[in-house]
């Protein structure tokens, strides 16, 4: 009965966080199954579950001690998961290197539990391939080529990094998600020495999309990109130069066209693709699908028992 | 014991934990529900951008003078970026001056229960004066614009988070900013 309740609860829970009627958005089924709530409720199913094994064995029934592992290993997977889980997005633009000693992992996509300590790792982006569909509005697939080791030493290694199949090396579970382009840009003085130089990371797909930068000036660059070489006559880019809510530009530019603007001017020198690197370290993974396989053999073998055991009993009547 | 008691029992608590591990728990699922004033949020956004743009305003005219900051609905990042405007101009001894022409809300949504978008019209009349005599160094310049503005509310307080500038003819695009 207890075990009833437990089930109950964890799953009125997930559907409540998973539909996000109490939240200011939805709840992912990995942050659900993370959360301190789901993880005791189901410690609580377990004991119920155990006690319930525990009772029929007494009165001579299958107490299920199969289910009840599984069950025991997915719990012990989920909360190894809350307490050692960690998982970043690294934003990468082709030829780029990220370390994790001299840099740090971007914030908002950082995911670290309480017992975790950050994987030290030194990656680069070599080469992304992007496939489109025929129109080019739309991803098909993503490949990359990244060179990873382990920081402070290590044999550095060249590993193909999909979207769709994750890559393990080094006890890390690697993948791509999202791709845009990435103008490096000039910002130059009025005697065009170079001010500043970076690549910038910009959410410009597909065609149209529209992603802005700021600088060390008051001013902010929103760009548009076309990749198409015949696009707009040979300029890409759609340019807009805006500090406060003076508008100060505003039109087409071609790769290494310079665009003047207050006391300097901004020049596209090139242009790149760029991915986000996703990093997981989570031993907690293993145990969970592990368990959850046990699970499925369980319920197979039971059903498939149950099925030869009630058609002996027919062809029993039969004869 | 009824045998349906512990399940049901186990279902409310799963209720009373959702709804206590959120705050403002109760003011999403009314928004999730559409149960709210939407005509009265609109009013909110449209009087917080009314102040935003009078504070805006005056501390260009001012030369960046504190007074009002308290008052300013912005976040953080959106009053750095107005105060390190405003000092670049200080420091070439001249102040710009913003006259708004016109304000005109075109379209407001709420994307979620913490964040609005809303779109505007405006014409603003630029002119840069001296600091000391408050000569202008130029005619002035008429600026129509499409600014989006982006909102949260925290603590029930609307604040501009950012705003995007756009010209009078240009498509402003549905998707909205990362990290917004």
């Amino acid at each position: 009965m207890l075990a009833g309740g437990a089930a109950a609860f964890l799953l009125v829970y997930a559907i409540l966080e998973g539909s996000g009627l109490f939240r200011v958005t939805p709840a992912g089924v990995r942050d659900i199954a993370i959360s301190l709530p789901f993880l005791l409720g189901s410690l609580v199913l377990l004991a119920a579950l155990l006690v319930n094994g525990w009772q029929r064995r007494r009165v001579g029934l299958s107490p299920g001690w199969f289910s009840i592992f599984a069950g025991a290993l997915i719990v012990a997977g989920l909360w190894t998961s809350h307490l050692t889980r960690f998982s970043a997005e690294i934003p990468l633009s082709e030829g780029q290197k990220f370390s994790s000693l001299g840099q740090v992992y971007p914030a908002e996509s950082l995911l670290v539990g309480p017992l975790t300590r950050q994987p030290q790792i030194v990656v680069a982006l070599k080469k992304l391939s992007p496939t489109f569909a025929t129109d080019r509005q739309r991803l098909t697939s993503l490949q990359g080529e990244v060179s990873f080791a382990l920081a402070g030493g290590g044999p550095r290694r060249t590993v193909s990094v999909t979207d769709r199949f994750p890559t393990f090396i080094a006890g890390m579970r690697l993948q791509l998600r999202d791709f845009g382009y990435s103008p490096r840009y000039l910002l130059k003085d009025r005697s065009g020495r170079v001010l500043d130089s970076a690549w910038a990371a910009l959410r410009l797909f597909p065609p149209g999309s529209e992603d802005s930068f700021r600088l060390i000036t008051p001013h902010t660059f929103s760009l548009r990109y076309s990749p198409a070489p015949d696009s707009a006559g040979g300029k890409p880019f759609q340019l807009r130069i805006v500090r406060g809510k003076d508008l100060l530009f505003t039109g087409s530019v071609g790769l290494g066209g310079e665009v003047p603007f207050d006391n300097g001017f901004l020049a596209i020198a090139e242009v790149r693709n760029w991915t986000r690197l996703v990093v997981v370290r989570d031993w907690g993974e293993p145990l969970t699908w592990g368990g959850i396989l046990l699970l499925a053999v369980s319920g197979a073998t039971r059903w498939w028992l149950a099925r030869k055991s009630a058609s002996g009993k027919g062809s029993t009547k039969a004869s | 014991m009824k045998h349906w008691l512990l399940p049901l029992a186990g279902a409310g608590i799963a209720l009373l934990v959702a709804l206590g591990t959120n705050p403002a728990g109760m003011r999403n699922l009314r928004f999730h529900l559409g149960w709210y004033d939407r005509s009265a949020r609109e009013a909110q956004i449209g009087e917080t951008l009314k102040i935003f743009n009078r504070l805006f305003a005056t501390f260009y005219a001012t030369g960046g003078r504190l007074e009002g900051l308290n008052d300013f609905p912005a976040g953080q990042m959106v009053k750095r970026r107005v105060f390190q405007d405003i000092f670049t101009f200080t420091e070439q001894n001249a102040i710009l001056v913003y006259d708004r022409d016109l304000f005109q809300l075109k379209k407001v949504r709420f994307p979620d229960p913490e964040r609005a978008v809303a779109l505007a019209d405006e014409v603003w009349f630029l002119t840069l004066q001296e600091s000391a005599t408050r000569k202008a160094k130029g005619p002035s310049k008429a600026n129509r614009l499409q600014v989006r503005y982006l909102l949260r509310a925290e603590q029930g307080v609307w604040r501009v988070v950012d705003f995007e500038v756009y010209g009078p003819d240009d498509v402003v695009p549905d998707a909205l900013p990362r990290g917004f």
